[in-house]
Formats: C-alpha cells, sequence, structure tokens
C-alpha cells in the first residue's frame, strides 16, 4: 500500500511538471484558424500573380509607340519629313 | 628559341606592360580623388591601431553585441548587393538570353570585387585573423558550422568569379591562347558559382537560426535562408540597375556602340526580374507573419512599424514602381525603385545583424566613427580598383 502510494506520488509529480514545462515552453497554435487565412493568402497570391505579370507584359504596340517617343534625338516619326 | 627563352620574353612583356598600366591616366586632382584618398588614409590608421591594439579600441563592440557594422553591413549586405553576378551570370550564360550580354563582364567583375572586398572585410572583425585558413587548410574544419559552409562558399565563389572574369585579363595582356583556354571554362564555373551562390546567400541567413532568442520576432523566422536567398536576386539586380546607370554617366566613352543602344531594353528586363521577384518576397513575409498568428499582435508600437516601413516601403513600394516603370518605359521610375530597393535591402540585412539584434538590451550598440570610416575605406577602395579595370580591361567595349 505504502508502495502505491509512492508511485502514484512520483506519478503525479512527474505529470505536474510535464504540465509545467509544456506551459511554459510550448504555445498552443490552432493551425485549422491559421490554415484558412494561408489558403486565402497563396489563392490571392496565385490570382494576384498572374494580373502581375499580365501588366509587367507590355503589349507590342504600347511598346513600340512608347519607345517612338523616348528616342534619344527626341523627335517623333510623325513629324520627320523623309 | 626555346619553350623557356619564349616564356621568359612573355613574363618580361607582360611585367613592362603592367607597370605602363599602372600609371595613373587623367586629371589627378578631382573631388572624389581627393576625398576617397583622405577617407583610405584614415582608414589605413585606424586599422593599424585595430591589429596593434584590438578591436575594442576603434569598435564599440561587446560580448552582447560580437557582430558589428564591418560583419552587418560589409559581409551581410555587401554579398546581397553582389548577387547580380550570379543572376546575370546564370541568364546569360545557362539560360542563354544573350540581350544581356554586354553587361556579362561588369557585373562579373561588380561581383568579384565585392566579395574580395566585402568578404575580406571579414578579416577585420576576426579577433584573430590568421585562423582564418583554418576552414580551409583543415586545422578545424568544424563541420557541422554554418560558418564552415560560408568560409567554403565564398572562397569558392571568388575563384569562379575570377575565372569568369580571367578571359578580359588575358584578352588585356594579349594573351591568346590563354583567353581561349580560360573561355573554355566558363561554362564550368558558371553553373559551379550559381550552384555555390545559391548556398552561401542562403547560408548567410542560416549564420542567424542559432540566434533566435536574440533577434526580434518580426525578423526571426525559420525560413531566413530562403529570405536572403530570395532578396539577394532583387538586390543583385537593382544594384545592377543602380551601378549601370552611374557607370553609363561616367564612362560613356568607354561603352561600345550596340551596348549603348540596349541598354534601355537591358534595364527595362532587369527592372521586370526584380519586379516579379519582389512581388513574391513580399508573399513569403505575409505567409511567414500569417504562419505564427503570435505575429500579428507585434505589429504594433515602434518594432511593427519600422517592420512594416522595411515591407512595405522598401519592398512593396518600389515593386510597384518596376511595374509601373516598365510597364510604361519611365526610366527615372525604375532608377528611383533600385534606389529605393538597395536602401531596402541594406535596411534589410541590418535588421537582423545590428537593429532588430539584441533588440531588448538597453545598452545599444551603435557604430563609432571609426568603424564607419574604415566602411567608406573599404568602399573606396573597390571603387578605384573598379575604375583600373574598367579603364584598362575590354570591360564595357565588348558588344
Amino acid at each position: 500500500m505504502g508502495l502505491q502510494m509512492v508511485r502514484y506520488s512520483y506519478a503525479g509529480f512527474f505529470q505536474e511538471l510535464r504540465k509545467e514545462l509544456i506551459v511554459e515552453y510550448y504555445s498552443y497554435v490552432n493551425i485549422f484558424e491559421q490554415k484558412g487565412a494561408a489558403y486565402i493568402l497563396l489563392l490571392s497570391f496565385l490570382f494576384l500573380a498572374i494580373l502581375f505579370i499580365r501588366y509587367l507584359t507590355v503589349p507590342e504596340k504600347k511598346n513600340h509607340n512608347a519607345e517612338k517617343n523616348s528616342s534619344p534625338s527626341g523627335k517623333k516619326k510623325s513629324f520627320t519629313v523623309v | 628559341m626555346n619553350n623557356t627563352a619564349v616564356a621568359k620574353n612573355e613574363f618580361g612583356r607582360f611585367i613592362d606592360f603592367f607597370i605602363q598600366e599602372l600609371k595613373p591616366r587623367g586629371k589627378w586632382l578631382t573631388p572624389f580623388n581627393v576625398i576617397s584618398i583622405l577617407t583610405i588614409l584614415a582608414g589605413l590608421i585606424i586599422l593599424y591601431v585595430r591589429f596593434t591594439q584590438g578591436l575594442g579600441s576603434v569598435t564599440n563592440l561587446s560580448q552582447q553585441f560580437p557582430w558589428g557594422f564591418w560583419i552587418g553591413f560589409d559581409v551581410i549586405t555587401g554579398v546581397a548587393l553582389a548577387g547580380g553576378a550570379y543572376v546575370i551570370c546564370f541568364v546569360v550564360v545557362i539560360m542563354r538570353l544573350e540581350k544581356y550580354h554586354s553587361i556579362l563582364r561588369v557585373t562579373v567583375l561588380n561581383g568579384f570585387l565585392a566579395y574580395v572586398f566585402y568578404s575580406g572585410a571579414l578579416l577585420l572583425d576576426l579577433g584573430r585573423p590568421w585562423h582564418i585558413m583554418n576552414p580551409l587548410i583543415g586545422n578545424s574544419f568544424g563541420y557541422n558550422s554554418v560558418m564552415f559552409l560560408v568560409a567554403w562558399h565564398f572562397f569558392v565563389y571568388t575563384c569562379a568569379l575570377f575565372v569568369e572574369f580571367s578571359p578580359a585579363i588575358a584578352e588585356w595582356a594579349k594573351f591568346e591562347k590563354l583567353r581561349k583556354f580560360l573561355s573554355g571554362l566558363t561554362l564550368a564555373t558558371v553553373i559551379l558559382g550559381f550552384t555555390i551562390s545559391m548556398l552561401h546567400q542562403s547560408g548567410l541567413g542560416a549564420l542567424f537560426l542559432m540566434a533566435k532568442p536574440k533577434i526580434h520576432p518580426l525578423w526571426y523566422s525559420e525560413y531566413l535562408p530562403l529570405l536572403f536567398f530570395v532578396s539577394s536576386i532583387y538586390a543583385g539586380l537593382s544594384m545592377i540597375i543602380f551601378e549601370g546607370t552611374i557607370s553609363h554617366k561616367i564612362f560613356n566613352n568607354l561603352i561600345g556602340e550596340k551596348t549603348h543602344h540596349s541598354h534601355d531594353e537591358i534595364v527595362l528586363g532587369l527592372a521586370k526580374g526584380a519586379a516579379v521577384t519582389m512581388f513574391v518576397y513580399y508573399f513569403f513575409q505575409a505567409f511567414i507573419l500569417l504562419h505564427d498568428g503570435e505575429r500579428w499582435k507585434l505589429i504594433n508600437g515602434f518594432w511593427g512599424f519600422w517592420y512594416l516601413l522595411e515591407i512595405v516601403g522598401f519592398v512593396l513600394i518600389p515593386c510597384f514602381l518596376y511595374a509601373y516603370g516598365v510597364r510604361n518605359r519611365k526610366f527615372a521610375v525604375i532608377k528611383v525603385a533600385a534606389i529605393l530597393t538597395v536602401l531596402g535591402i541594406i535596411l534589410n540585412r541590418l535588421n537582423v545583424t545590428l537593429i532588430a539584434f539584441n533588440w531588448y538590451a538597453v545598452d545599444r550598440y551603435y557604430p563609432s566613427w571609426q568603424e564607419i570610416v574604415v566602411t567608406l575605406m573599404v568602399v573606396f577602395i573597390e571603387i578605384w580598383v573598379f575604375r583600373w579595370f574598367v579603364t584598362r580591361m575590354p570591360v564595357f567595349s565588348r558588344n
């Protein structure tokens, strides 16, 4: 009986110690709470990345016009007499 | 004439030629020369004191802050800004995008000098600098240390950059056979250099993984190596735009006509690359912030605003400026974006290494004036050497 009591108290002691350690060193993160937001962020990244790359891909016509306007001589082709 | 006599003759010719090339060209008394010479002299005096009386005599380093401005700015930031070399080498040699071929040599030279001087500045910060050979000669390999990886990678990558640039040196010295041989090594060294670069750029981030309790949680993350690697790509590209703009004005007469005309297209391509990488980096940061719910609570007070300034002000805004500049061919906007990005990288690296490091400490670390002068000395010497190379060797003129 006495031995059993000792065993119990040791077990109880270690259980308490473990709880304390858990409380002190681990913080519980609800991954399900985080995942929803992470999915939304991932989807928005994929969607925005397509839009962003489309925005960066300058259409040939616009590119050509801009190049004409930024020619080093500063003259627009429409004003040049050939 | 036998082979030995020919070699002796060639060597003698090269020495005469080299001595001729060492002589200065052009005007001597320019504001830049005067300021840089005075700074270099002051830096040398400070270094004499540092090596005779120890680190404590010229730096504000302490047991709490063992890494200061020399590591934070020279090594960590300098290496990130030199990232353009591996990106351009990969794009030109592996991807075969010939459009960027004209900036290959100057970018490799920049990268090589940055590694020699900025990672060389590590020697100044080591208490016993002669121990730097230990990881290389096997006296104390330290396989388990990230330092071991970084030391070997710095060494091998600097050698790889030298080999990549060496055809220009052989061309300058008129060693035609040697030039052909060295050109043949380019592909292998680029592959080696690119692989190593990816690893040590992230390795520099990995160095700080062991300092978890010391770095502010907004800057500390298990993904620091990934963040360091991705940010080094756009840092390097922005640095090429920034340096290219300056070089284009200063060394205008050295740039070939074809290169001159293609410069705008090159800048647009680099800006596009930087914009996409910054976009990805921004979302990485957002994921990391979201991944650990506790971080949201930290976006409050001084550190939170400081973090937002770095991420929004120096990542998101330059990213959109790049995109706008590329879309509308506004080169002034692209240049502003490049400057903001370079400042952002400096801020990010200093945040991780100095500002947000031991952020709770009562006695903060501020670099001493001697540390700043020595850093300026390193930068000025690099500019001098770069100027010497580009005015002597075929760095820009190749079309």
